[in-house]
Parts: C-alpha cells; sequence; structure tokens
C-alpha cells in the first residue's frame, strides 16, 4: 500500500508540474500572439505613411514643375527689354546708366539659371529624364569641356591639367549629358580653387567603366560633410572668389546624371590640401540600342 | 459611456492624442498621471474602471504600475492595457505575467487601443 501512496503522491507533484509548465506556455503563446498582432498593425501604419510620403513628393515635384514654367516667362520678357535698352534702341545710353544695366543683365541671368537647375532637379526626382544614348569619346568630350572653361581658369591664374593616358576612349553615354557633368565639376573646381591653383582632370579605363576624377587644391571639405555635398541647397564655407554665388544645386544635378547612367559618384578631400570628384560611367550599358557615332560632335558642339 | 479610464503617460503629446481618440469613441471621464507613483496614487483614489498605462515612465515602467494596481485590486477589476511605441515579445510575455489585459502598438490614429479598450470595458 505503501508504494501506491507514494506513486499517487509522486503523480500528484508531475500533475501540478505539467499544469504550471501549461500555465507558463499559455503566457508564452499569448505574448507571442500580442506581438504578432502588434507588428502586423505597425507594418501597415509604416505602410501608409509611405504611401502618404509618396503623395506629398509627387505633389511637391507637380509644383515645382509649375512655378519653374511660371517664373521663366516674365523673366524672358524682362531680358528683351532689358536687351532693347543695351541696344540703345529707344535712345543713348550714359555710362552710369550702361553700368546699371549689366548689373541687371547678369542677374537675370543668375535667375534664369536657379529656374533652370531647379526644373532639371524636379524633372530627374519626378523620373520624366530620359537618356539619349549614343557612341562617345569621352576623352575628346572632357578636352572640349577643359578648352572651353579654360578662360575662365586663366583668370585666376589656374592650370587645368589632363591626365587621360589614352587618345580616345569609348562608351555609350548620352553627350549632353556628359558634357554637363564635367562642365558642372570643373566650374566648380574653379570655383573654389584660390589664384594660381590647380585643377586635374583624371580619365582612366577600367575595363567595364570609366573613371573619370576633377580634382583642385581648394580649401578642401571636411569628412563629415562627405555626404551632405550632394545634397539639394548645400553650400559649404569653401571660400569662393567674387561671382561665384551658384544655385546650390549643381552637385545634385550631377549626381543624378551620373546615377542616370548607372555610374557612381563620391568625393574625397583633405581640409587645407584639396578636394575630388570621382566618378564612374559604365561602357556599354546591356539593352542599349542605337549606337552613332559621336566622338567629332562632341568636339564640334564645343566650339 | 460612463466608464472611467485613467490613462498613465509621460509624452504630453501621445497623452493629447490617446485622449482625443477615446473622447471621440465616446469616454468622456478621463484622468492622467505623468509616473508610476502618480499612476499607483490615482488608481487608488480614483478608481477606473480601465488602466491604459505606457510602458516607459520616468520613475520606472508600466509593469510595476500593474503589478501595483493588481496587488491592491486583484486580478479581474480595473483593467488594465499596457501600451508601448516599442513591441518587444519579451515585453508582452511580461506583461501577461504581471496581470495586464492586453498588450498594444501606440499608433497614430489609436485603433489598436481603442479595439482593445471596447473588448475590455
Amino acid at each position: 500500500m505503501n508504494n501506491i501512496s507514494l506513486l499517487t503522491e509522486e503523480l500528484k507533484v508531475v500533475k501540478e508540474a505539467l499544469r504550471e509548465a501549461k500555465d507558463e506556455l499559455d503566457v508564452q503563446m499569448w505574448g507571442l500572439k500580442k506581438t504578432n498582432e502588434a507588428i502586423k498593425i505597425l507594418y501597415k501604419e509604416l505602410a501608409d505613411k509611405n504611401k502618404r510620403l509618396q503623395e506629398l513628393d509627387q505633389l511637391k515635384s507637380d509644383f515645382l514643375s509649375m512655378v519653374s514654367h511660371e517664373l521663366r516667362t516674365p523673366l524672358a520678357i524682362m531680358k528683351e527689354f532689358v536687351l532693347l535698352l543695351w541696344d540703345e534702341i529707344p535712345g543713348k545710353l550714359n555710362t552710369e546708366q550702361k553700368e546699371y544695366i549689366l548689373t541687371i543683365i547678369s542677374n537675370i541671368d543668375r535667375l534664369a539659371r536657379l529656374i533652370n537647375d531647379l526644373l532639371d532637379v524636379s524633372k530627374m526626382e519626378a523620373g520624366k529624364v530620359e537618356l539619349k544614348r549614343m557612341a562617345v569619346n569621352i576623352i575628346d568630350l572632357a578636352e572640349g569641356v577643359v578648352s572651353n572653361l579654360k578662360v575662365e581658369a586663366d583668370k585666376k591664374n589656374i592650370a587645368i591639367n589632363k591626365v587621360f593616358g589614352t587618345p580616345a576612349l569609348e562608351i555609350s553615354a548620352d553627350l549632353d549629358k556628359v558634357i554637363q557633368i564635367f562642365t558642372n565639376l570643373i566650374n566648380n573646381a574653379i570655383k573654389f580653387t584660390p589664384e594660381g591653383g590647380q585643377i586635374t582632370v583624371k580619365i582612366s579605363d577600367k575595363g567595364q567603366e570609366v573613371e573619370c576624377s576633377v580634382s583642385d587644391t581648394g580649401v578642401g571639405i571636411p569628412r563629415e560633410d562627405f555626404d551632405k555635398v550632394f545634397t539639394k541647397f548645400q553650400q559649404f564655407n569653401r571660400t569662393a572668389g567674387a561671382g561665384s554665388k551658384g544655385t546650390g544645386l549643381g552637385l545634385a544635378i550631377t549626381k543624378e546624371l551620373v546615377e542616370l547612367h548607372k555610374g557612381k559618384i563620391w568625393v574625397d578631400s583633405e581640409a587645407g590640401k584639396g578636394t575630388a570628384f570621382i566618378f564612374t560611367l559604365p561602357k556599354v550599358v546591356l539593352g542599349t540600342a542605337k549606337n552613332k557615332g559621336a566622338g567629332d560632335e562632341a568636339k564640334d558642339k564645343m566650339k | 459611456m460612463g466608464k472611467k479610464i485613467l490613462i498613465v503617460e509621460d509624452n504630453d503629446d501621445d497623452l493629447l492624442i490617446t485622449k482625443r481618440y477615446l473622447n471621440k469613441a465616446g469616454y468622456d471621464e478621463i484622468v492622467s498621471a505623468g509616473n508610476v507613483a502618480e499612476g499607483v496614487k490615482k488608481a487608488i483614489d480614483e478608481k477606473p474602471d480601465l488602466v491604459i498605462t505606457d510602458t516607459l515612465l520616468p520613475d520606472s515602467n508600466g509593469f510595476v504600475v500593474c503589478s501595483k494596481v493588481r496587488e491592491v485590486y486583484g486580478k479581474e477589476n480595473p483593467k488594465i492595457i499596457i501600451i508601448t511605441g516599442s513591441v518587444d515579445a519579451v515585453d508582452a510575455v511580461k506583461a501577461r505575467r504581471v496581470g495586464a489585459d492586453d498588450y498594444c502598438a501606440k499608433t497614430s490614429d489609436c485603433a489598436p487601443l481603442l479595439e482593445a479598450v471596447k473588448k475590455l470595458i
């Protein structure tokens, strides 16, 4: 009889332990179920907020587009009439009047550039920019841009060095946009390099892609600002010369243009030594259609 | 609806949002507390039908609120909901252990909270 009562006791203990284990399991199940539900809800909230963000983004792009167009019209009219004044059509001008008119013209031009940049940015953000790909000799293209900008560089006694390694390097790209990329970067370099400084434009063949860089001997950019450099309307305290008020959009646009080509762009800089903007462009992107020879066309465009 | 709700929450914006949504859903009697000590005191003084508490509080946490209230009132009433901005399975289990009736995520429309409230009171 003793054995049976011992066994019964043990059974009671085991049953109790089992019940406790089951209760514990129930608690864990409850916790997991609640967590699951909460995660699902938070996920939906995230999706909703995302959708709203996209709508706002689209609204902003549309607004930017419309405003840019609206602003251009009166600006064009202003330019027309100011040029009539400059050409002395309504009557002769004295020296002071000519001076004032020059100031007006340069500011109209600056406003026009800003509006164009804004329009560029909004079009790119709206995904409405398409590349017109063709065979481009990037060496010729770069030579063209450099000779175009040599006048500005000479004004500050800045030498533009070319390190090209080869006389011809063909890639499939949008001619005008690559010209814009080089122009933006070299213009920036000229702006931020002090008198007597150096700018170096390098192009190298990296097999599947070409790597280009534009480096200067300006004040440089601090490391923590490397990422911000390509954001819209960022203008750093890099000391620049007179007449160098940019739009703050140049680099943002340049980055978009490089990435449209499926390339990459980044910056490297050392405070006090200088800055280098480096970008890559793939030679060919699969699925490209028409390839027209454009090597010489590039040089002609620059004249 | 005649039911009294106590909200223990230290973030003023969150408190405002929760109050507004509860009011909209027809719950007019709402009292609030900004920390655990005040929360437990108000739970004892105001005798709410439901306590909603955030997990993170300046002097302690919502689980302490829950277990202290259960200590005073027992397992059945008031109903207690623990809400959180950072959902965590370990917290959820803890909530059940200290005797909470539900564990909800904080969302900008308070939908999960309102659903839980409706079910409990």
